[in-house]
This record gives structure tokens, C-alpha cells and sequence, in this order.
């Protein structure tokens, strides 16, 4: 992590390790680090999704969570997601036609909490509230080759439910909401950057990507 | 008449009988336990036994109430017959089996089906069910004045069963809560026509119980003591006048203050109001059958059959088992009178002795205010705050009647100490008596602990000489000397000591006259003071106690962990309701299968955090497994007593002394008990609980409860066990 924001956020997850990983945590059968996938979708209503095809809006997570306290788990991932932006103007001139479609490819790391409620009895078992930040390195690209790169940020809430099954594999499911901040928050990153002026596109097919998502999961309790 | 040499002996033997069963008593008693074989019913599952039973009335009317009916009347039956409480094969249950042999002699098929197991419950009281069991209380037992009433007690429940009454009074409550002729405003009336119709039920087995017994060569005369033993059952076994001198000696005694003067006469009323109860009052019982109690032929009718003296014995052991049934049941006062009663027989028996002073110590301890810490093994729970939730109070004397109200209004007004002395005396003397007997030995030290610890009396507390002794020196000293002046202190000193020896105060100080001149005594009164030294001794062998630390704020549901080796699990309870309707019905079926289940997920948790377990349960029994239907029983008998003191972790368990073996065997003292009760209505409610508890010490090393609005499904129930069982293996950090 070469970003001083990240270096940031690493020791943001670290503290907030050190708050809530006490004693005396049961874990799952006394396992508490899970590793597994989840996808999060929808159909795409609002814009493109992968590349311009019709479908739906995916985004593949690796996931690592740890069971830091009885009610809680400290989460990290790595998430994949393919979309793009209409453009009208000099790559649409240049092919002439009125509107090409640029791709927009994201890797994205996350960083949170997941608090399971007062009904489950411990975690990793029950419904819960997530709450994520999530940094996103997105990259413009036409025809293969990348224009400009970007940098956001988003804030994620996931409401669902787990379950456990054969004693080793985490069940997920869930709704997730998600928020890209606009205006000087949204232009934290690189507001002087090359290519600045898709930025606002790029943001709001992001925005409109994560707004709303359906969220399954499935891990593997290991440790 | 010729007599033989063989006829002598008979003759002999017989008149030895009673000599044997005196001399079984004279020393000691041990509590009686099952032997043999155990009959099917232990083996069958409750599951197994209703799906027979549901078949019989497939093609009958009220169909489906039946059915729950017999589910859960097979289910209650089958905790009942593992429980713990009843008997298999004991000299009791042989006994009135022999009675009921005799009653049925002429009815062979009926005897057939009926089977009679006495249970270890004080209460004066036998029930029937449907199915043919019939039980028979040992307090009963205990009142009964000869076999004659044994028999009519029951053929009152054969009739019960042949009648079939139990099933046929659900069905007409399930007819009265759906009678429209009740609707307007008549919850009232319906709650009563339940009761005309149980009383009607009463009537008739009273009824032909009695034709089943002129039909038996029983007496029926003697059936006339029978509804006295039901009207006068709350009153103690025999009428004995207590006495003070019961706990004195020469030196201890007992000032008259304590000794209440009159005791209140036993009030006759067999005419209460019986409008909402299940049973006509006596009254009405004796009235209806009292003018077919006369036959013809009463002379030739007899109230002993089987055998006057094996009834005698009976009723002797249902009278030894009742002192410690009073004490399992936290009446104390009634165990120390029983034992009293009972030790006018046997003055020497051990076993009556270990309950007066058990008894006496359980009351003190809820006298004494404890603050503060109470002494813990690590990681125990602690209960430093009042402990009146689960505090035992002495019920009001005046609301008691006949000759044990003395001991009530007496044990009621000794305050903290004087009891405490009261009851060292009498311990440390059947200590004496018997000084191998372990149970003794240790609530000496007991006892002298609460003397020193909760009454703060010390060794110089007690007066070495008599109060005659300290008279004559008065008498010698009463002139002093003109040039010797005393002090002011000892002035007042010895103005009070003139006040006690001529007077009945302070009792107390005169108490071990007699106790200090025993080696034993002075050196474990002496070590037990200097022990616990909450008051500066003469010696410089005085600790200061220590400042109490500081504990660490423990976080919210933060519990400790108490790295335990070894659990025995006893089998665990599991309950599924579904509430439908504003109605709750058991899914019988379902928890049987959860139980198992939970069983198998506390084992796979023990594995994975290498625990060792052993099982005390009934689970799969077969014929042979006496010792094991014996095991679950003590642990049974222990647990209930344990569950009455709460969260009092200070009174003896009194069944400890027994459970000593299963320790050994086991190999470990924690028992662990683990329990689901879910409830699903519109949503799913589950509460778990999780106990952990020593059976040496009786202290509640962990209690949990939980609950929580989700479904109790595997992977919920395998992360409570495991967190519960986690925080028993875990060692705490050093």
C-alpha cells in the first residue's frame, strides 16, 4: 500500500482489530477466520453493465473475515466489477458516430465491520448490519486501452443473514446499499488529474452501480 | 396339640422378626435404592409406546384429543419413571405389590395389567394413570395405620384405571371449553362443572374401590382411619411432645423464653368448602360410603394379610426415607422433627443424627448474614450481594399445629448464635459417637466456622466453668480484701457475669462447659479460629485479613474461565412448542429426536475443545442397567435439592454424601447440564440454558441462559454448547 490513504486505512482496520478482538470469543466451534467468495447483483436498469451488455450489474468479492468479538467480525475484500460509460464526445467524433461506449473496469478493496444482532446468538450465526468503506481503483478504457485511471471511494451498508452448514461452510445472503459521496468529497482523490473531465461520468456509473445490490455470499470457516 | 421342635422355631422366628427389624435401625440406615431387573416400561421409548397406544383408539370418537392425550400422558409417565423418584424392586415396592396381589387374587387379568412402584416423595398422596401404573408415595406410606388402608388406597386407584378416569375427564374438559351452553359469561361455571366432574369421578372409585375391597378378605372397619390419614396428612407422622432437652446436656440449657408454653390444639375441619377442588371434602367422603362399611362377616376379615410386621417395616423405612425427603424438599423443621420422633425409636442412629444437624446447620446459615465475599474456588461464581431471593425462612409457628409447634417457635427465636451453639453441641456429639463417620467431621468444622466467621464467637467466648462453679467462687470473693481496689471494667464484668449465672441469659456462654474439656474440640475450635482470625487473637499468631483487591470492571457478559479437564453431561432437556391458536402444544416427537441431538453436538464440542466427558444418563437402557437407572437417580435427587437453594451456594447438599461414589467413577465432581426450550408462534423464540455444578462442594460453578428471536437450528445450538462449554475448558490467564 503505496497511498498515504491507505496506509491510513490499514491502521484504521488494525485499531479497530484492537477494540474488538477480546477474550473469550467462541468463533464457530472455535474457528473464527473465514475465506470465501460473494457476488453482488442486480439487473441493471441504470446505464450499461458490463461493457454495454444488457444483464446484470456484478461485482466478485474474495472476502477474508475475522471474528474479532462475540457479535462482531472485522471484514476485508477484494472485489471485481466490469461496467462502462457512454461517451459523445471526441472518441464518438473520432469513430463518428454519436456515442461510443468506453469500458470501466474496477478493482476494489474494502475495509469493515459487521455487527450481528441482538437475535443472534453469536457470530458468525444470525442477521447482521455491515458497514464497509470501500476504495475503488477504476480504470477508463477504449478499445482495450486504458485512457485514465481514477481513484474513489464508497460506503457501504449490507443487511443479511448467515447461516452455517456441515459445521465449516458460511451461508450468506443479503441487501447491500451503496453510496459514492459527490461534489468536494467525491473529488477527494486527484482533482487536478488527467482525464478529469470524465471523472463525473465515471463516479455516477459507479454511483448507480452500487446504489443497490443483492448480496450472496458463500465462505469456508478455516482457523 | 403336640408341639415340634420345628414349630418352636417357627414360633421363634417369629417373635424375632420385629427384634431384626428394630435392630436394622439401631445404629445407622441407608437410604433405599432399585435393584433386579428393570421392567419393560423403563426400555421403551415414550415414542415407541405411543405409537402402539394411538392405535387403539384409531376408530374412536374425540379421536384426535386422545391421541394428544395419550402422546403426552406416555411422555410425562416415561419422565417419571426415569426421573429418578421411583423405585424398582426396593423392599416398599415389593411389599405393596404383595398387598395389591392379595386385593386382585380373584382377578387375575386385572392384576396383570396394573403396575405399582413406590415413589420417594413426601408428599402424603398415590395416582393412578390410565395406562395402568400406579404410584405410591413414601409419605404416604410413612401415615398409613395398617395394611387394610394400604388396600383401600389402592383399589381407590385400580378403580381410577379401570374407569379409565383420567382420559375421561380431558375429554369432558375439551367438551366444556367448546359447550356453547357456557357462553355468556360463564368461565366461572365451566371451571366448576371441572370440578363436579372430577369430585363425581372421586365418589365412584371410593365407591367401588370399596366393593373390590369386600370383595378381598381385607377389614373394612379399619377403613374407617383411612380418610383420617387424608384429613390430618399436612401434621408429622406420630404426635410426640418436643422437648428442649432433645439439645441439652448439664451445662447447655435452653431458657424457657425459647420454649413455647402452649401448643395450639389440631383443628377438625373435614367440612371445607371443596367447591374448586379436584377431591369432595372429607366430610362428604366418609358420608358416602360410611353405610356400606358394614359387612357380616368383619370378623373373619383382617387388617393385616400379607403380614403385619413386613407392614411395620415398611412404614419404618417410609419413615427414615421421609427425614431425608424433608431435607432434599428444604422443610428442615419438619426433618429435624421426623428424626426426632424417630430417634425416640433408634437414640443411636447415625443417619437420624446426620439429619437433625444437616437440618440445623441449613437453617443457620440462612440466619447468619453473610457480606461480603463469600470464599470461592477460582473462577466460581461469587455471590457477594443479600442472598433473600433464595433465602429459607422458618414458616410462621402460629400457623402450626399440635406438638411440633414448640420446635418451630423454638428453631424461629434462637437467634444466629444460639442456634449455631445448639447445633455444635449436638454434632460434635454424634462426632463422638461415631468419629469415622465423615459427614459429621465435616459439619463440626462447619458449624465451628459459622461460630467464628458469622456469630464472631472465639474460643474465650465460652465459660470453662459451670455457672454452680462460678457461684461458689462469688460466694468466697465476696468480701475482697480492704486495700485491694478493683477496677471499673472489671467491676462491670463481674456485675455481668453475677447477672448470667443467676438468671437463664446468655445461654451460650455455658454451653461447652462440658465440649472444653475435650481435647478435640478445644484444638479444632482453636485452629478454625486462628484460620479465619476476624478478630484479634491473644496469640501473635493473628492475620490481618487482607485488603480486598481491586477487581478488574468485568465487561458485559464477560464470564469466567474455569479450565476444567473433565465434565460428566447428564442427559439434556429439549422442548419444542408450537403456539398456535393462543394455544401451546408440545411437539413431543420432535423433542425426543432434539434431544438427541443436542447430546450428540455437547460431545462434538467437548472433542474440539478436548474435553474429556463421561454420560450419566438413561439414554437406550436395557434390563441390566440397575446401576446405571441408580446413577441418574442420585443425580437426580441431588440436582432437585441443589435447584431449592437458588443461588444459595452456602447450605449443604445433603445428597453429596452419596454422590461421593459417583465422583470416583466418574472421574470428575462437575456435572453439566444443557437445556433448549423453543417456542415458535409467528416467530421462533429460543432459551438456552447451560449449568455447570460440583457435586462435592454444591456450588453453581456457571449458570447461562440465553435467548434470542431465531430458529434453534444445528449450527445456533453447536455455537451455544460450544461457547458454554469453551468458557469451562479454557484456562484462565495466570
Amino acid at each position: 500500500m503505496s497511498s498515504p490513504l491507505l496506509k491510513r486505512l490499514g491502521a484504521g482496520l488494525i485499531l479497530l482489530l484492537s477494540f474488538h478482538a477480546v477474550a473469550q470469543v467462541p468463533g464457530y466451534m472455535g474457528r473464527r477466520l473465514t475465506l470465501g467468495y460473494s457476488l453482488n447483483c442486480f439487473p441493471s436498469l441504470l446505464g450499461p453493465a458490463t461493457y454495454g451488455s444488457s444483464g446484470l450489474n456484478a461485482t466478485h468479492g474474495f472476502n477474508l473475515e475475522y471474528i474479532a468479538g462475540k457479535k462482531t467480525n472485522v471484514c476485508a475484500s477484494f472485489q471485481l466489477l466490469k461496467t462502462g460509460v457512454y461517451e459523445t464526445g471526441g472518441y464518438a467524433l473520432e469513430n463518428g458516430e454519436a456515442e461510443v461506449l468506453l469500458q470501466l473496469p474496477s478493482k476494489n478493496i474494502t475495509a469493515g465491520l459487521k455487527f450481528f444482532s441482538k437475535s443472534a446468538q453469536f457470530s458468525p450465526i444470525g442477521k447482521y448490519n455491515k458497514f464497509e468503506l470501500m476504495v475503488m481503483f477504476s480504470d477508463l478504457a477504449y478499445k482495450g486501452k486504458t485512457l485514465y485511471s481514477y481513484k474513489d471511494f464508497a460506503l457501504l451498508f449490507t443487511m443479511g443473514r448467515q447461516r452455517v452448514v456441515f459445521n465449516r461452510l458460511v451461508l450468506d445472503g443479503g441487501l447491500q446499499f451503496g453510496f459514492l459521496p459527490a461534489g468536494y468529497l467525491g473529488g477527494l482523490f486527484n482533482s487536478v488529474e488527467p482525464g478529469y473531465e470524465y471523472h463525473y461520468a465515471v463516479r455516477e456509473r459507479l454511483f448507480r452501480h452500487q446504489l443497490f445490490n443483492l448480496h450472496l455470499g458463500v465462505s469456508f470457516l478455516t482457523l | 396339640m403336640t408341639f415340634t421342635i420345628s414349630t418352636f422355631r417357627i414360633a421363634f422366628a417369629l417373635l424375632l422378626l420385629p427384634c431384626i427389624a428394630q435392630a436394622q435401625f439401631d445404629k445407622n440406615y441407608t437410604p433405599i435404592s432399585s435393584s433386579g431387573t428393570l421392567p419393560e416400561e423403563f426400555i421403551k421409548t415414550a415414542r415407541a409406546i405411543s405409537e402402539e397406544d394411538v392405535r387403539t383408539v384409531a376408530n374412536e370418537s374425540d379421536r384426535r384429543a386422545k391421541e394428544q392425550f395419550i402422546i403426552a400422558n406416555n411422555y410425562f409417565l416415561r419422565d417419571l419413571l426415569l426421573g429418578g423418584d421411583v423405585l424398582v424392586n426396593d423392599p416398599l415396592s415389593l411389599y405393596v405389590n404383595k398387598v395389591a396381589d392379595e386385593l386382585l387374587k380373584n382377578q387375575p387379568a386385572i392384576r396383570q395389567k396394573i403396575h405399582i412402584y413406590v415413589t420417594k416423595s413426601s408428599d402424603v398422596n398415590a395416582y393412578a394413570f390410565d395406562k395402568g401404573f400406579i404410584f405410591v408415595n413414601v409419605g404416604l406410606l410413612a401415615q398409613l395405620e395398617n395394611e387394610a388402608q394400604l388396600a383401600f388406597v389402592l383399589s381407590h386407584e385400580i378403580t381410577h384405571i379401570l374407569k379409565k378416569h383420567s382420559i375421561t375427564q380431558y375429554i369432558e374438559e375439551i367438551h366444556l371449553s367448546t359447550d356453547n351452553t357456557y357462553d355468556v359469561g360463564s368461565e366461572e361455571n365451566r371451571v366448576l362443572a371441572k370440578y363436579r366432574f372430577s369430585k363425581e369421578q372421586e365418589s365412584e372409585a371410593d365407591q367401588q374401590g370399596l366393593v373390590m375391597m369386600k370383595e378381598s378378605g381385607y377389614s373394612i372397619k379399619a377403613l374407617n382411619g383411612a380418610f383420617d390419614v387424608m384429613q390430618y396428612s399436612y401434621l408429622p407422622f406420630e404426635i410426640l411432645e418436643f422437648k428442649k432437652s432433645f439439645f441439652e446436656d448439664n451445662n447447655l440449657i435452653i431458657p424457657d423464653t425459647l420454649n413455647l408454653k402452649k401448643t395450639s390444639d389440631i383443628k377438625s375441619n373435614d367440612d371445607y368448602d371443596d367447591t374448586k377442588s379436584s377431591h369432595p371434602n372429607i366430610r362428604k367422603r366418609k358420608g358416602a360410603i360410611e353405610p356400606d362399611l358394614t359387612v357380616s362377616d368383619e370378623s373373619s376379615r383382617k387388617k393385616y394379610i400379607v403380614s403385619e410386621d413386613e407392614f411395620k417395616k415398611t412404614r419404618e423405612i417410609a419413615r427414615m426415607e421421609l427425614c431425608r425427603s424433608y431435607l432434599i424438599n428444604r422443610d428442615y423443621v419438619n426433618a429435624v422433627y421426623a428424626a426426632y420422633i424417630q430417634l425416640k425409636k433408634y437414640p443411636d442412629n447415625v443417619y437420624l443424627k446426620k439429619v437433625v444437624g444437616q437440618a440445623l446447620y441449613n437453617i443457620l446459615v440462612n440466619k447468619s448474614t453473610h457480606k461480603g465475599a463469600v470464599e470461592t474456588s477460582s473462577g466460581a461464581y461469587t455471590f457477594d450481594d443479600d442472598l433473600s431471593s433464595n433465602k429459607y425462612s422458618i414458616p410462621d409457628y402460629e400457623k402450626i399445629e399440635g406438638a411440633s409447634q414448640r420446635l418451630y417457635y423454638m428453631l424461629d427465636k434462637m437467634t444466629s448464635a444460639e442456634l449455631n451453639t445448639v447445633a455444635l453441641s449436638y454434632v460434635f456429639k454424634a462426632h463422638k459417637q461415631s468419629p469415622n463417620d465423615k459427614v459429621l467431621s465435616n459439619l463440626t468444622d462447619s458449624l465451628f466456622a459459622e461460630l467464628v466467621n458469622s456469630n464472631s464467637l472465639f474460643p474465650g467466648d465460652f465459660s470453662k466453668k459451670t455457672k454452680a462453679e462460678l457461684k461458689a467462687k462469688d460466694t468466697v470473693k465476696a468480701q475482697p480484701e480492704p486495700e485491694q481496689e478493683e477496677s471499673k471494667y472489671s467491676q462491670i464484668k463481674k456485675q455481668q457475669q453475677q447477672t448470667e449465672v443467676a438468671t437463664e441469659e446468655n445461654f451460650v456462654k455455658y454451653a461447652f462447659v462440658d465440649l472444653l474439656k475435650d481435647e478435640e474440640f478445644v484444638t479444632r475450635f482453636s485452629k478454625m479460629a486462628k484460620g479465619l482470625s476476624h478478630k484479634p487473637l491473644a496469640d501473635d499468631t493473628y492475620v490481618p485479613p487482607s485488603k480486598k483487591k481491586k477487581s478488574k470492571k468485568k465487561k458485559k457478559g464477560d464470564q469466567p474461565l474455569l479450565g476444567i479437564d473433565k465434565v460428566a453431561f447428564i442427559s439434556p432437556f429439549y422442548m419444542k412448542v408450537r403456539a398456535k391458536h393462543g394455544k401451546e402444544y408440545v411437539l413431543y416427537y420432535e423433542s425426543e429426536e432434539k434431544q438427541k441431538f443436542l447430546s450428540e453436538i455437547q460431545e462434538k464440542c467437548a472433542d474440539r475443545l478436548h474435553l474429556q466427558y463421561a454420560h450419566i444418563s438413561v439414554k437406550d437402557l436395557e434390563n441390566g442397567d440397575i446401576k446405571r437407572y441408580n446413577d441418574n437417580a442420585l443425580i437426580n435427587e441431588w440436582l432437585s435439592e441443589r435447584f431449592r437453594h437458588g443461588d444459595n451456594n452456602d447450605e449443604i447438599v445433603t445428597t453429596s454424601e452419596y454422590t461421593q461414589r459417583l465422583v470416583e467413577e466418574l472421574g470428575t465432581k462437575y456435572i453439566a447440564w444443557t437445556g433448549v426450550y423453543n417456542k415458535k408462534g409467528k416467530a421462533s423464540r429460543n432459551t438456552y440454558f447451560f449449568m455447570l455444578m460440583d457435586i462435592e462442594t454444591g456450588k453453581l460453578m456457571k449458570f447461562e441462559t440465553r435467548y434470542g428471536r431465531i430458529k434453534d437450528t444445528k449450527d445456533v445450538i453447536t455455537s451455544l454448547v460450544y461457547n458454554s462449554l469453551m468458557h469451562v475448558s479454557k484456562k484462565p490467564k495466570s
